[in-house]
């Protein structure tokens, strides 16, 4: 079955089996980035933006990606260029093992992008779908402050 | 799903509604996703994705809230309407369902039809008296209490959809309350409870507790009800109408605890919505009344 979708802001056509979950075919296409933890819908390793919008990839199937806009870790950021929310991870220290870290990237992307200024609240709000076993979390909030702050040009 | 084979991608209500009535294909439909993804059904042959017909929005019409079916659980708790309706315990039971990337993708059709007994929206709907508009050969309207009395899913016939949920809006002077017991804030509810009294004078003029998750059927507590309407709220009422509540509804036991630790939160909890909902209504109107 063809899906056509646009990913990382490229558009592409792929052929995917039916049943297939849009974890797995992003990763048979190659973005590796995204993580399958539980693969039942409860970590959140495997968080994307559909449509601008935090989803994970484990329970939505490729299928329902036709004609939506992906973005994974890949569009966001490059190892010469970071995006500010990962420069501000390094920066804190909100990274360890790295498994949560692209899901809980993208889920702050995708606050940021809605709301430049968020509270603590509200920033842990949108991560209370990305499980870390690593750190506690602290860590990861304050990253989330700090990179809001760094792209309204405060620090 | 081993046995999917398509997908499709209708654009309105009545497309919907020709690709269910083609019986030469097995078909389910998919919204949200997070139920249908992790399914085994092997008799499914094609997914109508039915988020892309028209059916994501939250209104007011009339004295009515309108909310489409493929509205998500995000939205409901972004909703402006939603949060200033009925002291805004819709949009707080949506934050408190599951997680974030869950509430983008979870929809209050799927949630309602999909009925599982930690769902925490159908406890709320009951105690808000909505409506479930189902389109199919003809146009159905089924009370909130009519369709959790039993599955959802045995009540729908394959060619039908549900389309919208209604509920009446809030009185002046009302107050309404959702509580939720659960280990973690987005872990499945171990019990919910809904509560919606309307005021006339100083009298509850109507009640409606519902409770869900401590049994398999989300359920109204009509006795507890019929005790508060027409009276005053005193102590002593609202004592008599939580052990009424705990005497009618039937928990279960099962992973989330005893029936026994159940009976005793229904209880507490009833007490505990009805003097939250008779502190909201005396707040909004003053004490002058």
């Amino acid at each position: 079955m063809g899906i056509e979708i646009t990913i990382n802001g490229e558009k592409k056509v792929w052929d995917t089996k039916p049943s297939e979950t849009l974890l797995d075919a992003l990763r048979n296409h190659g973005y590796k980035s995204v993580k399958r933890g539980c693969d039942e819908g409860h970590c959140g390793a495997c968080t994307v933006l559909v449509d601008g919008k935090a989803i994970k990839s484990c329970v939505m199937l490729a299928g329902q990606a036709h004609k939506r806009n992906i973005v994974t870790i890949e569009g966001i950021g490059t190892i010469d260029e970071p995006h500010p929310l990962q420069k501000a991870f390094v920066h804190t220290g909100g990274v360890q093992c790295g498994y949560c870290v692209p899901g809980m990237i993208l889920s702050a992307k995708a606050l940021l992008d809605e709301n430049p200024v968020p509270t603590e609240e509200e920033i842990k709000t949108a991560l209370d779908g990305n499980l870390c076993r690593c750190t506690g979390y602290v860590k990861q909030v304050e990253a989330v402050g700090l990179a809001s702050k760094m792209m309204r040009g405060e620090n | 799903m081993k046995n999917l084979k398509t997908f499709y991608y209708p654009e309105t209500i009545d497309e919907v509604l020709d690709i269910l009535r083609d019986e030469t294909v097995k078909t389910a439909m998919v919204a949200g996703g997070t139920n249908i993804s992790l399914s085994n059904d092997t008799t499914v042959e094609a997914l109508v994705d039915i988020t892309r017909a028209g059916l994501s929005y939250i209104k007011e019409e009339g004295g009515y809230i309108v909310i489409g079916a493929t509205t998500t659980v995000r939205e409901l708790m972004d909703s402006e309407i939603i949060k200033g309706m009925a002291d805004g315990v819709l949009a707080h039971a949506s934050t408190l369902i599951a997680t974030h990337p869950l509430r983008n993708a979870i929809t209050i059709g799927g949630n309602i039809v999909q009925l599982r007994i930690w769902s925490d929206l159908p406890t709320v709907l009951l105690a808000l008296d909505a409506q479930v508009k189902v389109k199919g050969y003809e146009d159905r309207v089924i009370p909130a209490k009519d369709f959790f009395a039993k599955h959802p899913q045995k009540q729908l016939d394959p060619d039908e959809i549900v389309t919208e949920i209604v509920f009446p809006k809030a009185a002046e002077k009302s107050g309404a309350e959702f509580i939720k017991i659960s280990r973690t804030k987005g872990d499945y509810a171990i019990i919910s409870l809904g509560c919606y009294l309307e005021y006339e004078n100083e009298k509850c003029t109507l009640a409606r507790i519902a409770i869900g998750s401590a049994l398999n059927y989300p359920k109204r507590a009509r006795g507890a009800e019929a005790i508060l309407e027409g009276n005053e709220i005193t102590e002593d009422l609202v004592n008599s109408a939580a052990q009424k509540a705990m005497e009618e509804i039937k928990p279960i036991s099962n992973m989330w605890g005893s029936a026994k630790y159940k009976k005793q939160l229904i209880k507490n909890l009833t007490r505990k919505a009805i003097l939250s909902c008779n502190k909201k209504a005396i707040d909004k109107v003053g004490s002058a009344t």
